[in-house]
Parts: C-alpha cells; structure tokens; sequence
C-alpha cells in the first residue's frame, strides 16, 4: 500500500494505536517507521534525527519492531528467540554476555514463557508463539516498540494479558508504542491516541473519543457504526454497510 | 573462541571430536597393509620403522586431508544453508561445487605450475556460480520456493558440469581424469596437497568463529533480522563467500565432493539446534568425521582397489536428500 502526505508525530512516552481497513497502509506505516521501508520523498525522524542517519545497530537498540507474520528456523527455541532480542547489544562479534541472558529471561517471565523456554519455536500454538516473539522485542530493551497486530490469534485471556503489559512497559519503563490494532475497543482501551488510515491517508488522529467517530469509521471501514462510550472504554455496534 | 566456550560445548561436539580421532587412528591403520595399533606411534615417529613411509607418507596426510575437505564442506553446507534460509541447499546441489571445479580444472590446465593458486581459483569459480543463487535466494521462500532454488541450482550445476566436460575432453592431457574428478577422490593426496589447501580451508573456517551470533540473526526472516539491527544482504553475501571459498580449497584438492554439506548440517541441526555456536563447531568435526570414515571404507572394501570418496559419500547424500524433499513435499 502506498502512502502518500501523511504526517504523523508521535510524542515520547506516549501509546499510538494504528488502525483501519485491510490494505489500509498500517503495515506499510510501521515498516516506514521501522526504517526497512524507505519513503521515496519525505523523512522518519526519530528525536529529530533521520533515522537513515543512525546506524543500523543503534536503530536497532532504540527501535523495536514485531513485523505481523515473523518466521524463524525450524528447531529455534523460545529462549533462543528471545535471546536473539539481545542481538544489537554488546559487540557484534561477541557471543551473548550474562546481562543478556538475564534480560532475555526477565521477558520471558513477563510473558509467562518460562516453562516453555525450551520448545521450538514451531511446536507453540499461535498465541504462544505470538508471546515469544514479543518476548524478542521486549529484550530488546528500546525506547520505541512498533507492533504490528500483537494480539492477532491470542485468546482473550492472553489479549488482555498483553494489553496490561504493553500499558506497564508504557508506565513503567516510558516507552513509545506504535501499535496496529484490528479491534477498535483495544485501541479505545489501550492508546493515547488513535490514527485512523483509509487508502494511505491518515484521515483522524487524535484521542480516542475523538479520532472513533462514526463519521469517521464510515471513511475508513465502509460500515455504519454506533458507538458508545463509557468508563471501561468503548462499545461498538455495527449497523450497516455503506 | 575463548577455552571457556570451547569448553562449554554439548557432549555431543565432544564425542564428534573424539569419533574423528578414532577414524584417524583406525585409517591410519587399516589398509591392503594392515598395521598394528601398537606400532603406529613408532611408525610415525620412527623414519627407520618398516611402515613409516605407509603411514607418514601415504595415510597421515590423506586422513588430515580427509578431515579438513570434510570439516569445511561441512561447514559450507552450515553456512548456505542459512544464508539462503533452506536446508536443502547444499554447495554441491547448487553448483557451488561444480563453478569451484571449473576454476580448479582451469588453474591446473592453464597455469599447472601455479599451483597454489588453485584454491583462489576454485573460490573465484565458487563465487560465480553462487552470485545467481544468491540473487534468487532473497526473492525465494516455502516449499515452492525452496523448489525453485533447488531448480536454479540445477541449472547452474548444468552450466558448469557441461563447462568442466568440454574443458577435460579437450584438454585430456593436461587435466585429472574427468571420473575421478567430478565424483571426487582423495586417492594418491599428499603433504603437498594438504599445503596447498590447508590454509585456505583453516582460514576459512576461522573466518566464520566471529560471524556466528550474526548469522543466527539470519535464522529470522528478513525484517524481523533488520529489526534487530543484522545486515541481512551483507551477512548473506559475506556467508556464500566464505562457503564459496570453504567449498574451493576443498574441491581443489578432492574434486566433486558431493552431499556432505547437505548431510552432516541437517543431521546436526536436528540434534543440536540451528544456533551456530553449537552448529559451526559440530558441522566441522561432523564432516571431518564423515569424509573420514568414507575415505576409510573406500581404501580399505575393495583393497587393493581404491573406491571414490565421493561416490560412497552420494550413495548416503542421494538418499537422503530424496528423504528430505519427500519430508517437505508431505
């Protein structure tokens, strides 16, 4: 999906959820982002510098990215995964140090991955392995996480398991999330603001309350929608297509 | 490698080790002629000993032949294999072989006085021949693409093979013979042999200790090892080069080699996982202790006749090779 004169600035500390159609250019969005997509006019600024001026390994050790569908090799295991998260840190050409190792696993306690820290990476059902893969971004240890879809395939335990999680590393360690989301009431939930993209064009950003509007997801969906605010976030209800 | 590392190896790497030093020492006794375990030490160390010239001079330097051809095919295949994310690439299967036959072939019939050139030549044949499975490896994933990495590899095997053909026919004289070259022999390889292919084949393998927490980047998909800072196309390009030279000192001395690159990394990734720190060391000694072992069998089955290496080591590689496109095909 190509995008075209979007403006985007997300504050430091802050929860950014992406939502919209399918196609609707969030992917394209993060990797733009994530630097592994670079604009053809325009830049991705990270503190005020471009991110193409900053070495691929720095970038790295500030910016964390969970692509939608991650692959590994058959036989890696969890802690192997995680472990992998550590790769920007320490020199390049040096095996993982113990503060690695110890960071990988703090992760995997903050995903409850402990007990399966052994297990390719292959024989977990969906939602485990979308644990894992966080857990590599999570040892990362940056101050920017880009997430693409996290809670895609967890059941509903584990989607607010890591709802909670993410708002915790948002609070505690102040990082910056930027999070594409298909359910509109975990980004209600979730994000500081919402931007809302159809066809590549950011068309809302702003609170919640502000940015879900009906008018708004009739754009960006295609659908008729009532929507219904309270203290535990957000309602939905579908009422017809446009 | 730092002792601590070195030590810190899965028992399995260590009964590699020690599998490959008792095919050494079984190679060195076993033959037409038999020797004695007892007199091997004396034979070696002895100039005067009856069997000092068979052992030292004829057994020694094909056996740490064996071992080093062995060790950095094993090696090569490791590395391929990850750079182009498939575990049925192998140099052979690819062409990587046969592109480092042709600059073998062409070093020893247009400057056969150079011969310690012969290595570089390989490599430089090695690395033509990967340059197209290279640029299509980036563009290829699943089992179809894996398919089609296997059919490019076919092509580039065709191209090359026909090339080393017409180069022996037309320059019989002056080139090995075709049969023993393209199946790969270690028969009548001497000190000499292992000088010249020595060092490259111990470079090679140091070249790859420094790269290996790199490389296990490569074991992620493309964006998800850019996320965490790898450079993917310089990794990769950087691992087929090694590969490629790994696989030329060795085809410049043993010719066509094939499957050990395919065999030993798939057989050792499966016991001990696909990270390099434990797969490197393993795969070396792995293919060491394999082309030993074959080396071995085809001196001593038909004794006083010699059986090609290779063509023993392709009666295990074509099975298994077949078993691994059948496990993925279901």
């Amino acid at each position: 999906m190509v995008i075209s004169n979007l403006d985007l600035e997300v504050r430091r500390g802050e929860i950014v959820a992406l939502v919209g159609a399918n196609a609707s250019g969030k992917s394209t969005l993060l990797a733009a982002l994530a630097r592994s997509l670079a604009p053809r006019g325009g830049s991705v600024r990270l503190g005020g510098a471009d991110v193409y001026s900053l070495g691929r390994r720095e970038h790295a050790r500030r910016v964390a990215r969970l692509p939608q569908e991650p692959t590994c090799a058959a036989g890696l295991t969890v802690e192997s995964l995680a472990l992998l998260g550590r790769h920007p840190h320490g020199p390049p050409l040096a095996g993982p140090s113990a503060a690695d190792h110890a960071r990988a696993e703090a992760a995997l306690r903050e995903l409850r991955l402990l007990e399966l820290r052994a297990r390719p990476v292959e024989s977990l059902s969906g939602g485990e392995r979308r644990r894992a893969w966080l857990a590599l971004v999570l040892a990362q240890d940056t101050e920017v996480l880009l997430l693409d879809e996290p809670s895609a395939g967890l059941d509903l335990r584990h989607r607010f398991e890591l709802l909670e999680l993410l708002r915790r590393v948002n609070r505690e360690r102040g990082v910056t999330i930027v999070c594409a989301l298909h359910e509109l009431d975990d980004a209600a939930r979730l994000a500081d603001r919402v931007a809302v993209l159809a066809r590549g064009q950011l068309i809302a950003f702003g609170p919640p309350r502000e940015s879900l509007t009906p008018e708004v997801l009739l754009a960006a969906f295609g659908v008729e929608a009532a929507l219904r605010w309270d203290d535990d976030g957000l309602s939905l209800r579908v009422t017809g297509a446009a | 490698m730092t002792l601590a590392r070195v030590a810190a190896l899965p028992a399995r790497t260590w009964a590699l080790g020690g599998g490959l030093v008792l095919a050494a020492l079984g190679s060195l006794a076993l033959g037409a002629a038999h020797v004695p375990l007892s007199s091997l030490v004396p034979a070696l160390l002895d100039a005067d000993h009856p069997f000092h010239r068979l052992v030292w001079e004829v057994r020694a330097p094909r056996i740490v032949l064996a071992a080093l051809v062995g060790g950095a095919l094993g090696l090569s295949g490791a590395v391929v294999q990850t750079a182009v994310r498939n575990p049925l690439a192998d140099p052979g299967l690819l062409g990587v072989t046969a592109g480092a036959g042709l600059g073998a072939l062409l070093c020893l019939v247009f400057a056969p006085e150079h011969a310690f050139w012969l290595p570089a030549c390989a490599m430089l044949g090695g690395l033509a021949a990967v340059t197209p499975i290279l640029s299509f490896a980036s563009r290829a994933s699943g089992v179809s693409g894996a398919a089609r990495l296997i059919l490019v590899g076919v092509a580039v095997n065709a191209v090359f093979g026909s090339a080393i053909a017409l180069v022996t026919f037309f320059f019989a004289d002056r080139a090995p013979a075709y049969v023993s070259f393209t199946i790969g022999s270690l028969n009548a390889r001497g000190w000499r042999e292992v000088w010249i292919a020595g060092p490259a084949l111990v470079l090679g393998c140091l070249a790859l200790l420094p790269l290996r927490r790199s490389l296990d980047a490569l074991l992620l998909d493309d964006a998800s090892a850019g996320g965490v800072g790898a450079p993917v196309r310089a990794l990769r390009i950087t691992a087929c080069a090694i590969a490629a030279g790994l696989t030329g000192a060795a085809v410049s001395v043993a010719g066509l080699v094939g499957f050990v690159g395919l065999v030993v990394p798939n057989w050792l990734r499966l016991a001990l996982g696909p990270e390099h720190a434990r797969l490197l060391p393993a795969c070396a000694l792995g293919g060491a202790l394999l082309v030993s072992i074959a080396d071995c069998v085809a001196r001593t089955a038909a004794a006083p006749l010699e059986l090609p290496v290779g063509a023993l080591l392709a009666l295990i590689g074509g099975p298994y090779f077949l078993s691994l496109v059948l496990r993925r095909v279901h």
